[in-house]
């Protein structure tokens, strides 16, 4: 009987063809703005989970900010990582560093032997980043660029964080306070730079010893972000620059294996407070999770919003299932007469309101995930905050798991069915002698 | 020897509420009929026939008395249950024919059918042979607006006809056909009561059509006022 009602809706939707079009377009827009942010949204979940994945799960972010380990200062580095991600940032904290407690206060570059000198601390780095004015022989004019201080090792310890690291002129820093750089593909592009070449940072002169391989390989936030637009120094001479040598933008600290990533966190917050830095120490884990959460909350809120359009097509197929019942009251009261039970008039309209659902899923499901490529691109671009890296690979890429799709082709005809529920069941409770009398 | 009584009917009534006003279109009917008859319903219009003829085959409930069918009072069944009883027992043929547009001749002869949960592809056979058997053979893929007005109630008949049923309900079969499709109708009417011994029940302002007839009920306010029958098989 399912494969009777089915004919036969497909022969009566297809005997009023723009009707069904119009209802089918009213239910495609809401499916597709639902399938279009939920599929953005696992991408960018997605993305972050591998971002954190490359970086290691078994790593600790230090972030500069209160030191009292309580859960405020894992919010506040939350919101920090949160920042960074959504403005592209590489520092985002601003004001939010808490006045110093203590009286001494020691480097960085302290602190940081002392945490690779714990016992259940495999390797750890730190980067500093300032705004830098930089000028060069082979360029006219000021540049204004991020720098980049980095602590010795960085790029071997922890080449997650740097995706599509590799060095394809020249070498890497030797010693932690050299006066050298390291230049992304774009920035000695820009400078005119080549290795050997003197590039002044503020009024210091750098020489330039090696030069990144341009990269395509990007991410939404989580990992250090556009290379091509790097400017790498050693992070003391950084420091010797713009002093506050206990100044920190982002510290990556890896277990050993076995470790409790928690405890570890812990020892580094200590390591860093006696130092007078003070820090929140959060592991990957911890922080992807809190990120996942958020974008699961900023999505559920989106689809919500979404589910408004979709409400929207719901009535509209309610309102053509009505205009069909009534359209055909006297096909109704014919059915009856030769023998027709209620559910068998429930079952024939249900279906057609149900095949209009699905038709609109179908549709919008197509055309979600049209919708959510383009976006992609778009926020992709923005997550960057570089125009010219639009060919990000690992950027965010819509993701269409089977139950996503599965989800919007059954939500869509349950849809349908449940806005025809009460025209059907009008149709169904009709009395064949009034049926029939209808015009 | 007497055939059995089919349908019984007594003291039914129907009354139409219009607003306020409540219009009695059945008063008080009582009347026998015995299977395999061939029975005309007349009286002039209002008096009540369609109404009657509803509630005879199950598409209508009363408002008093009751209808039973081989001794089983149908006026008190279940929607489903009457549904089923149309399904299995009865026929209708109407004036409008009443052929559902969108479908060809022989997608509305199967409709019956799909009802019954009958296999598609037994249906199709069955109303192929049903068609062919009212001299639609070659017509089963036309739509009703294509075919001239006898050949629409010859499929309604048709369609009436391919469940098997008991007795027929013609509710003024010929009304909307010119004289010659008319006789054609009667014709084939009286040869099924005949040959294949199904009740036939038909309503008619034609004299010359309730002559097809070997009984006739005469309606007049909602009352029979003459009946040429008993329910006893017998009539002219
Ligand atoms: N649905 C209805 N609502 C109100 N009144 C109705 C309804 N159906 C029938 N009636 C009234 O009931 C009475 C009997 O109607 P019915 O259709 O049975 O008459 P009929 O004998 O078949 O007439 P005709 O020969 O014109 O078909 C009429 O007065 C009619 O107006
Ligand atoms: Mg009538």
């Amino acid at each position: 009987m399912i494969w009777d009602h089915l004919l036969w809706s497909v022969h009566n939707l297809r005997t009023r063809p723009a009707r069904a079009g119009l209802t089918v377009l009213g239910v495609v827009v809401g499916v597709a703005a639902v399938v279009a942010l939920v599929s953005i949204g696992q991408g960018l979940q997605r993305s972050v989970h591998e971002e954190f994945r490359a970086i290691g799960y078994n790593t600790v972010v230090v972030t500069p900010g209160l030191a009292s380990g309580d859960a405020g200062s894992d919010a506040l580095a939350l919101e920090a990582l949160v920042g960074r991600f959504i403005q592209a940032q590489p520092e985002a904290t601003g004001g939010r560093a808490a006045p110093f407690r203590e009286a001494v206060r020691r480097p960085v570059s302290s602190a940081l032997d002392e945490v690779r000198a714990l016992p259940e601390v495999a390797r750890a780095g730190v980067i500093r980043t300032e705004i830098a004015f930089v000028t060069s022989a082979g360029m006219a004019g000021l540049g204004v660029l991020h720098v980049t201080g980095v602590s010795s090792g960085i790029f071997e310890d922890f080449p997650g964080y740097f995706p599509g690291f590799a060095v394809a002129e020249g070498r890497c820093f030797r010693s932690p306070d050299e006066l050298s750089l390291v230049l992304g593909a774009d920035v000695a592009r820009d400078l005119g730079a080549s290795v050997g070449s003197v590039v002044r940072v503020e009024d210091q002169e750098f020489t330039v010893v090696g030069i990144l391989a341009r990269t395509t390989t990007g991410g939404v936030g989580v990992t250090f972000g556009n290379l091509n637009l790097a400017l790498f120094a050693p992070i003391e001479t950084v420091a010797l620059l713009y002093g506050n040598p206990d100044r920190i933008s982002l510290g990556l600290v890896e277990a050993r294996p076995g470790e409790d990533v928690n405890g570890v966190a812990a020892a580094v917050r200590t390591v860093f407070a006696r130092s007078g830095i003070p820090v929140t120490a959060v592991s990957t884990k911890e922080l992807s999770a809190r990120i996942t959460a958020v974008l699961g909350d900023l999505q559920t809120t989106l689809a919500a919003i979404a589910a408004v359009a979709l409400l929207a097509g719901g009535i509209g197929v309610m309102n053509t299932m009505y205009t069909s019942v009534l359209e055909r009251t006297r096909h109704i009261g014919i059915m009856k007469a030769v023998g027709a039970k209620d559910r068998h008039v429930l079952g024939l309209f249900l279906v057609e309101s149900g095949l209009l659902g699905l038709l609109g899923g179908a549709i919008g499901t197509l055309a979600g995930a049209v919708m959510s490529g383009v976006a992609a691109a778009g926020v992709g671009r923005t997550l960057q905050g570089a125009s010219e890296l639009t060919s990000l690979a690992g950027g965010i890429l819509p993701r269409f798991e089977p139950w996503l799709i599965l989800a919007a082709l059954g939500g869509s005809a349950l849809l349908g069915a449940v806005a025809g529920a009460l025209p059907a069941l009008r149709a169904a409770r009709l009395r064949p002698v009034e049926a029939l009398r209808h015009a | 020897m007497t055939p059995d009584t089919l349908i019984e009917v007594s003291g039914l009534a129907r009354d139409y509420r219009l607003g306020r006003s409540t219009v009695p279109a059945l008063r008080g009917v009582d009347l026998r009929i015995a299977e395999g008859e061939f029975v005309a319903i007349m009286g002039p219009s209002g008096s009540g026939k369609s109404t009657l003829l509803h509630l005879l085959g199950g598409l209508d409930v009363p408002d008093g008395g009751h209808v039973a069918y081989r001794g089983l009072a149908i006026s008190r069944q279940s929607r489903d249950a009457l549904a089923e009883f149309r399904s299995r027992k009865v026929g209708f043929v109407f004036q409008m024919f009443n052929l559902i547009p969108t479908l060809t001749a022989l997608g509305n002869v199967e409709l019956p059918l799909a009802y019954q949960g009958v296999p598609r592809r037994d249906r199709h056979r069955r109303a192929r042979e049903m068609l062919d058997s009212v001299g639609l053979a070659d017509r089963g893929h036309h739509r009703p607006t294509e075919l001239s007005g006898g050949e629409q109630q010859r499929v309604a008949i048709a369609r009436a006809l391919v469940t098997g049923p008991e007795v027929l309900l013609c509710d003024e079969p010929t009304g909307n056909l010119d004289s010659a499709s008319g006789q054609q109708i009667m014709g084939l009417l009286a040869e099924l009561n005949r040959e294949r011994r199904i009740t036939v029940i038909l309503v008619t302002h034609e004299p010359e059509i309730a002559a097809f007839a070997r009984r006739c009920v005469l309606m007049r306010d909602g009352q029979v006022v003459s009946d040429t029958g008993d329910g006893h098989g017998g009539g002219r």
